[in-house]
């Protein structure tokens, strides 16, 4: 099984600021890896860079073979990105907008994609509404099928369930099951130990843009609360 | 690069603004208010209106082109849709094109409806072409899309960018401000278009200038903060 993302040295500064401090990782191909870490501990500049959208400072980062620096377009094609923020346009219908992101993404079957998307996540009957009329729930589900409507073989989800409600979390978990099932590599950044216990294979744990931990779940032999503790006291 | 992804941007920009007909709506009105209160002078001679009327005519669409430009990229950010935008496998200069013509659109718009009025509103004594006027006009527009959305780009990031965006702008803008205030006004008291040849090349050349700069810089400037 080769890496689906491999991160090299990677630092990422702004000004006198490390956000990112040689940080190494290797996330292996349909992986489920969650990237746990306090307010502030660089996860947000990590996917950013991951996703091509921010340059790091310096390292190397490759995504399925793909350096994000050389190969930009090629990483992109790879990747759905689902955060706390949609993406989406509220005053486009829900079609509307994966319209919009099918051109984008060029897929001549795009018509086929926007429906069969819509039906993943149980939004074909609201698909003439505009976005602005849905619940939290509903748009971050609509986020998830622009997210897959190129389907990329990885999916990063950054803190996604921030402001969903419990079935609405409930579903999302369900979703993220799903993903793995299907052979996608899924990494998660969140600062939630439940949510990590009920979707990750694998960890990796940040604070001030330091990799301070990373393994498989199984390999933990204690409780996984207790080491974020112990490794947080540790770098304090 | 490609012309479709430029334009898929635009129609989206362009079908969200006649959704919400937010920005439209404010240009239209700033220019109205601008030509009811420049038409209470209407008592001034023909000499009058002839020397300062394009000034004044320019004075609106940048105040007007001010209000709709920036907004290009700022409702992006503001919306949170930005990222949605850098995460497409699109260039990054087919995001700011895209955005160009998208204003030069929304500019070409609410000239189309200024225009005419600035005529009569003013009662204007045209010697020259309505038509002609209006090219060297819309020639005058698109460099002033280009200039302004390359800037509003590039203090994408900054603090206090509103204040920013006109202490940037206005002093960049004013060689070609001064050749298409200059161009309309031959134009529009009866000079031919050999006339404003001059003036038509510094625009153009200013539209290329900047564009190729904007294109060559676009990709650091959009990079997430």
């Amino acid at each position: 099984m080769g890496s689906a993302i491999s991160i090299k040295n990677l630092c990422k500064q702004f000004g006198n600021v490390k956000a990112l401090d040689s940080v190494s990782i290797e996330i292996p191909r349909g992986l489920s890896f969650a990237l746990l870490g306090p307010n502030g501990a660089g996860k947000t500049t990590l996917v950013k860079i991951i996703a091509t959208i921010m340059r790091p400072t310096s390292g190397d980062v490759t995504v399925d073979g793909h350096d994000i620096m050389r190969e930009k377009e090629k990483v992109k094609a790879k990747i759905g990105l689902i955060s706390h923020q949609t993406f989406l346009y509220e005053d486009l219908s829900a079609e509307e907008n994966l319209i919009f992101f099918k051109n984008l993404y060029h897929l001549d079957d795009g018509e086929k994609r926007v429906e069969k998307a819509l039906k993943i996540v149980k939004l074909f009957p609201r698909r003439y509404d505009e976005v602005r009329t849905f619940s939290r729930g509903m748009k971050q589900r609509l986020s998830i099928a622009r997210a897959l409507l190129h389907d990329p073989p990885i999916l990063i989800l950054d803190e996604p369930t921030s402001g969903l409600d419990l079935p609405g979390r409930r579903d999302f978990y369900e979703m993220i099951r799903r993903f793995k099932d299907e052979g996608r590599t899924v990494i998660i950044t969140t600062h939630d130990v439940n949510e990590v216990r009920l979707i990750a294979d694998a960890i990796g744990v940040l604070s001030s843009g330091k990799l301070l931990f990373s393994g498989r779940i199984e390999s933990i032999e204690h409780d996984l609360e207790d080491l974020l503790i112990d490794l947080m006291g540790e770098q304090n | 690069m490609k012309v479709r992804d430029i334009l898929t941007i635009t129609k989206k920009d362009l079908l969200l603004e006649f959704r919400s007909r937010e920005t439209l709506n404010s240009m239209l009105l700033f220019a109205l208010l601008a030509l009811m209160l420049m038409s209470f002078g209407t008592g001034a001679s023909d000499a009058v209106v002839r020397a300062v009327g394009a000034t004044f005519l320019w004075m609106v669409i940048i105040f007007v082109g001010m209000i709709g430009v920036f907004r290009a990229f700022t409702s992006e950010e503001e919306r949170g849709t930005l990222d949605g935008l850098r995460l497409a496998p699109i260039s990054a200069e087919s995001i700011l094109l895209g955005k160009i013509v998208y204003n030069f659109l929304l500019l070409f718009m609410v000239e189309l409806i200024i225009f005419p009025l600035f005529i009569v509103m003013l009662d204007y004594p045209l010697e020259g072409s309505f038509l002609m006027g209006l090219l060297v006009l819309t020639l005058g527009v698109a460099g002033f899309a280009v200039v302004s959305t390359a800037i509003s780009a590039l203090i994408l990031n900054a603090r206090a960018r509103e204040l920013l965006f006109p202490v940037i702008l206005l002093p960049i803008i004013f060689p070609l401000l001064s050749s298409a205030i200059h161009g309309l006004k031959t134009v529009l008291n009866g000079g031919g278009l050999l006339d404003v040849q001059k003036e038509c090349v510094v625009i153009t050349v200013y539209i290329i200038l900047f564009l190729t700069i904007s294109l060559l810089t676009f990709e650091y400037v959009i990079e997430a903060s």
